[in-house]
């Protein structure tokens, strides 16, 4: 398979900043033989530590299959994914258990709520499998639901939220074990334009008050505004990394953002 | 800013496991309650199946036992009144006895000596004779039913080897034989040629020596009816029938004596509404057609006192012989206990004992438990399937939360053993219920005669219990070990 040019990413971004997630030449097909589908055709790239990228690509660019690679829920058909330096092909489950557990939070598209758990149950479900006792994980599932402003909405079952709320709890979870890495799979796909914004808001407040990396994938622009970086997918390849700075963002033309 | 350092993730220990499993399952009562109904029907039908064996096999051998007074009545009464068939007594002479088997054997044979006068190597002779006419028979009886009923008609092994007496019959005999490819049939010609006559013989001996004997107790004890006999002066009769070469148990008639005077009394008032007059009237009380009206169909309505006086009186009143009422009511009470029993036995003629395990049971009830455990067995594995293959998502996202696979094999083993023994007990107690209520419909009052099962009834519960359990686990296991190994994504995307 021949591979478009891809740009990598300028060699001097990488020397001011540590980095904590790095993919080589990641591929991912499903399927074998002749119905071969490729997910990922060999995506290089670089994630540095405390940085808010957002990841830019049309529905099918593999930005899903991406995501799911880089936050080790997925294995690879070919390549390797290094966070902070560590092979996640090396971990064993037991460590994979660990990584996702405590390094990693996931916010995804649709939530994923365990459904017949209230909001406070579903924010201290990782905390449990950390080994936290339960009372200190009751009580810090609270604070993380007052940070979403969610404290007084913990015992709703998630099909008694608003998909917003639903996300905020999501959010809550995600960084009830203090991760050092959150992935989150268009955050505000389903949501509506103000509620949308609101868990941007908290997004980029735990970005910058807590230092975590926030790697983000999005069709909202409005993200782009609050983003240090931006990486174009397209068709399982990486098309463009940018600094925000270097990015004009028009709103309204069918075809994404242009400079 | 910390780098990230990979750790083992800490294992949670059972106690935690289990806390966690149940709220969960606290969490989704609702779904799990229909697993486990689902599961305890699937129990239930299994006990139900099981039990209803048991029971049947237990009250069919009671009811063989205690209907043995009047098996050996109307034994008795045929015997003072009729000599032995031809095929009976080949019967007797060859296996020696009845129903009873081999113990009342020496007695039937004595019996046949005394009326017959045989000399003891006659007797020798006969018996092999015989011997040779029920291996014929055994044969025929192992034949298709075409062949049969080309070779033999409707003869008996008896009757056939007289008929091939003639050298004609014989000829078409074999003949057919040929036809039909069947080889010829070991020591035919011995058995008809020198046996069968010989046989004939004693048998005619043995009739009428019967007959004379039947006589000579009907001279002694005069006029009336066989069950008269025993119902009034079995002591009279024993000596009688011991006199003219009957084998007579000792104390055997005289406990007959009660079952006779019923027996004798039940006939004696079936005779009662046998006139046209009270026939009708019974009828119209009765409220059914007079064609419906016989001694069984009046024994089966009279069940109350006030029944029976209207009986008495009507009777007297047409000019009858009317009988004590409260003797009519226990009459009527014995007669409905009688068919109770015989219902019961239904069509297991054969002797039967009172089962005392499962593995007693006839082959046919433990084929129908195998196949129940085996509609259980889907049933309880479709459950668990359903209730694990609809939560991989689930599976999934507590695997993107750091579970890890031994938890969630922990968390469903533990899900599922719960359920299997809820559910495993309800079944139990419903299969249980099912089977007494329908004891209750089949066999009456009867029921509560096997008691004594019940601690059986426990075992074959708690062995339905067991292996509901362990099926259940077993069928939840597969899945949620398939679901955990896969990576958290691969999870999620199979729906």
């Amino acid at each position: 398979m021949t591979q478009a040019p891809v740009p990598t990413p300028p060699p001097d971004a990488g020397r001011d900043k540590a980095v904590i997630i790095r993919t080589l030449n990641l591929e991912k097909s499903y399927g074998m033989g002749e119905t071969t589908t490729y997910a990922l055709r060999g995506i290089d790239s670089a994630i540095y530590r405390g940085e808010f990228i957002s990841v830019l690509g049309p529905s099918g660019s593999g930005k899903s299959t991406y995501f799911n690679m880089i936050g080790a829920l997925d294995s690879p058909t070919k390549g390797r994914i290094l966070i902070d330096e560590v092979d996640v092909a090396q971990l064993s489950a037991v460590e994979l258990a660990f990584l996702r557990c405590r390094k990693i939070g996931y916010i995804f598209q649709s939530y994923n709520l365990i459904r017949y758990m209230t909001a406070l149950e579903n924010v201290t479900v990782p905390m449990a499998f950390a080994g936290v006792p339960p009372e200190a994980a009751r009580r810090r599932g609270m604070n993380l639901l007052e940070l979403v402003s969610l404290a007084d909405r913990w015992s709703h079952r998630p099909i008694e939220m608003s998909g917003g709320q639903q996300q905020r709890v999501a959010i809550a979870r995600s960084l009830c074990n203090q991760p050092r890495i959150l992935l989150c799979d268009e955050p505000t796909a389903n949501l509506d334009l103000r509620t949308g914004q609101e868990i941007l808001n908290i997004l980029q407040r735990i970005n910058k008050d807590r230092g975590v990396t926030i790697v983000c994938s999005t069709h909202d622009h409005r993200l782009l505004n609050i983003c240090d970086r931006i990486m174009w997918i397209r068709d399982g390849q990486v098309e463009r990394v940018e600094e925000r700075a270097n990015v004009t963002v028009k709103v309204g033309r069918i075809g994404g953002m242009e400079e | 800013m910390k780098p990230i350092i990979v750790q083992d993730q800490v294992r949670l220990g059972a106690m935690r496991c289990l806390q966690l499993a149940l709220s969960g399952m606290g969490y989704r009562m609702f779904r799990s309650l229909i697993t486990v109904s689902i599961l305890s029907l699937a129990v239930a039908f299994l006990v139900h199946v099981l039990a209803h064996g048991m029971l049947e096999g237990h009250l069919t051998g009671l009811a063989y036992s205690r209907l043995a007074p009047s098996r050996a009545l109307g034994r008795w009464v045929s015997r003072l009144t009729t000599a032995d068939l031809p095929a009976q007594a080949v019967r007797n002479l060859a296996i020696g006895g009845d129903d009873r088997g081999a113990a009342s054997a020496a007695e039937r044979l004595g019996e046949y000596q005394r009326w017959s006068d045989a000399s003891d190597a006659q007797m020798l002779q006969g018996r092999e004779d015989a011997q040779a006419v029920r291996k014929l028979e055994v044969y025929l009886t192992g034949l298709t039913p075409t062949a049969r009923a080309v070779l033999a008609a409707d003869l008996d092994a008896l009757m056939l080897a007289r008929k091939l007496q003639t050298p004609r019959q014989m000829e078409e005999f074999r003949a057919r034989l040929t036809q039909l490819k069947i080889g010829d049939i070991p020591d035919l010609d011995e058995l008809v040629n020198a046996r069968i006559s010989r046989l004939l013989a004693l048998l005619a001996r043995i009739e009428s020596g019967q007959l004379k004997a039947i006589s000579q107790v009907r001279g002694a004890m005069g006029q009336g009816a066989q069950l008269e006999w025993i119902a009034t002066s079995p002591q009279a009769l024993e000596k009688a029938a011991g006199d003219a070469g009957f084998h007579v148990p000792e104390g055997e008639l005289a406990s007959l004596a009660d079952p006779a005077g019923v027996q004798r009394d039940m006939e004696l008032l079936g005779r009662m509404i046998e006139s046209r007059e009270v026939k009708n009237l019974v009828a119209r009380q009765m409220g059914q057609p007079v064609a419906l009206i016989n001694q069984g169909a009046m024994l089966d309505w009279l069940t109350s006192t006030s029944r029976a006086q209207w009986l008495e009186q009507t009777i007297a009143k047409t000019g009858g012989k009317p009988m004590d009422p409260a003797r009519m009511l226990a009459i009527a009470v014995a007669y409905q206990e009688q068919q109770q029993l015989e219902a019961a036995l239904g069509d297991a003629s054969v002797a039967v004992e009172p089962g005392q395990s499962i593995f007693d049971l006839p082959r046919s009830t433990l084929f129908l438990i195998g196949l129940s455990f085996l509609v259980c067995a889907v049933g309880v594995a479709n459950a668990m399937l359903m209730s694990v293959t609809e939560r991989f998502s689930e599976i999934a996202t507590m695997k993107c939360l750091g579970a890890m696979d031994g938890f969630v094999m922990l968390m469903f083993v533990f899900e599922a053993a719960m359920q299997g023994l809820f559910g495993g007990l309800a079944g139990v107690f419903l299969g249980l219920l099912l089977a007494l209520l329908r004891g209750l419909v089949e066999y009456g009052g009867l029921v509560f005669a096997a008691s004594s099962l019940f601690l059986q009834l426990l075992i074959g519960g708690l062995i339905a219990l067991v292996a509901g359990v362990i099926l259940a686990v077993v069928a939840a296991v597969w899945p949620a070990w398939v679901a955990s190994r896969l990576a958290p994504m691969e999870a999620m995307r199979v729906e």
